[in-house]
């Protein structure tokens, strides 16, 4: 039973997010088992997947489902003609793509440890999306361009966390090939156990650094 | 006699002189839009080594303060790209691939006599190499050429 849970959790963290797949885990699971059932969801899978964890714990001291906050990260987009998203969170790329009209290209780095399948996260998020490999996706640099990843943990004002990915394309080559870098908190309650699947990296590495809850 | 250097300053004392907004007042004639000049303050004082952003501070300034005392046409510099260090496999792609600022080139032209083959060299060697290099020296000539300009 854990481990079905476990791969239902990887697979749905791998191509919706982990912020995202969190949230609807434990929705799901109130709605059938109530609280007594996202509290064995949290024993069960927290020590794994901590952003879950965050979540259940947040769920369990009466947090629901945020709303979307975009009004931060808006205006960085201002002047832009290419935004470079590094990291999945399905509720969050949704609410963007409703906002941002089509003179931003919008473009994702097609890289993930979970190893998604990419088409159907493709045909979740629409022909609007540029999917971009971690070899080239500097094609995508300038100075109207940004990358944006999906940040967790911003709210605790200590560590940041951040997927593998970032770090991967954050290096000081890049860092001055694109006029910001973003950096868009997702999690909104704060992580309690070790961040595993997730990178501590300072705050400064960001040009800004937004509530996305 | 001048003291010997011991490099014993602490990493977070390095750049404790750095005041964000002088260098701001000189790139705002420079750079119109608050964006694309972030992004070059950023290059110039927030990337790459401790020494090389102190540095660049402190000569940026100067020059500004001593363009500052003599009046004259602060319009944005005209003249060559800045281009980017970009992957080499990759720079036919980018679009967009230079620094929102242009290298003025009146001044280095008067220096070399009008050699174009020698002005091309001098573009070269002033924009290659990582933007804590070129970009301070695309913002340092800029000054030198406002001041060429306004002491001629």
């Amino acid at each position: 039973m854990r481990d079905g849970l476990d791969q239902a959790f990887k697979l749905a963290s791998a191509e919706l997010g982990m912020a995202s797949a969190s949230w609807l885990f434990a929705q799901e699971i109130d709605a059938s088992e109530g609280e007594v059932g996202v509290a064995r969801l949290r024993d069960a899978l927290g020590r794994r997947w901590p952003v879950l964890d965050a979540v259940c714990a947040g769920w369990l001291d009466g947090a629901r489902l945020p709303p979307v906050r975009t009004e931060g990260v808006l205006p960085h987009f201002r002047g832009l003609t290419r935004l470079v998203i590094v990291g999945l969170e399905s509720r969050w790329l949704d609410r963007l793509l409703d906002c941002i009209g089509p003179e931003l290209q919008i473009g994702i780095l097609r890289h993930s440890e979970f190893t998604p399948d990419w088409e159907r996260v493709q045909s979740n998020l629409g022909e609007r999306i540029t999917f971009l490999e971690l070899s080239s996706f500097q094609s995508w640099a300038g100075s109207r361009s940004a990358l944006l990843s999906f940040v967790y943990g911003a709210e605790s004002g200590k560590s940041l966390f951040a997927t593998s990915s970032w770090v991967r394309v954050s290096g000081p080559d890049t860092r001055t090939q694109f006029r910001d870098l973003i950096g868009w908190d997702v999690l909104g309650v704060p992580l309690s156990v070790y961040p595993r699947w997730l990178v501590a990296v300072p705050r400064e590495q960001f040009t800004h650094l937004e509530a996305g809850v | 006699m001048p003291k010997k250097s011991k490099r014993a300053i602490p990493s977070s004392q390095a750049l404790r002189f750095i005041d964000s907004e002088s260098l701001e007042e000189i790139l705002a004639t420079m750079i119109p839009d608050e964006g694309d000049r972030a992004f070059v303050k950023r290059c110039l004082i927030a990337e790459g080594p401790l020494h090389h952003r102190g540095a660049n501070y402190l000569i940026l300034v100067l020059l500004g303060r001593l363009v500052k005392r003599i009046p004259g046409d602060d319009s944005p510099p005209k003249g060559e790209l800045v281009p980017m260090l970009l992957p080499p496999h990759l720079e036919s792609e980018v679009e967009d691939g230079s620094f929102p600022i242009q290298l003025p080139t009146a001044a280095l032209s008067d220096l070399l006599g009008h050699d174009e083959a020698a002005l091309s060299a001098a573009v070269d060697c002033l924009t290659d190499g990582p933007p804590q290099h070129s970009l301070a020296n695309v913002v340092t000539i800029a000054l030198l050429d406002r001041l060429w300009r306004r002491l001629r």
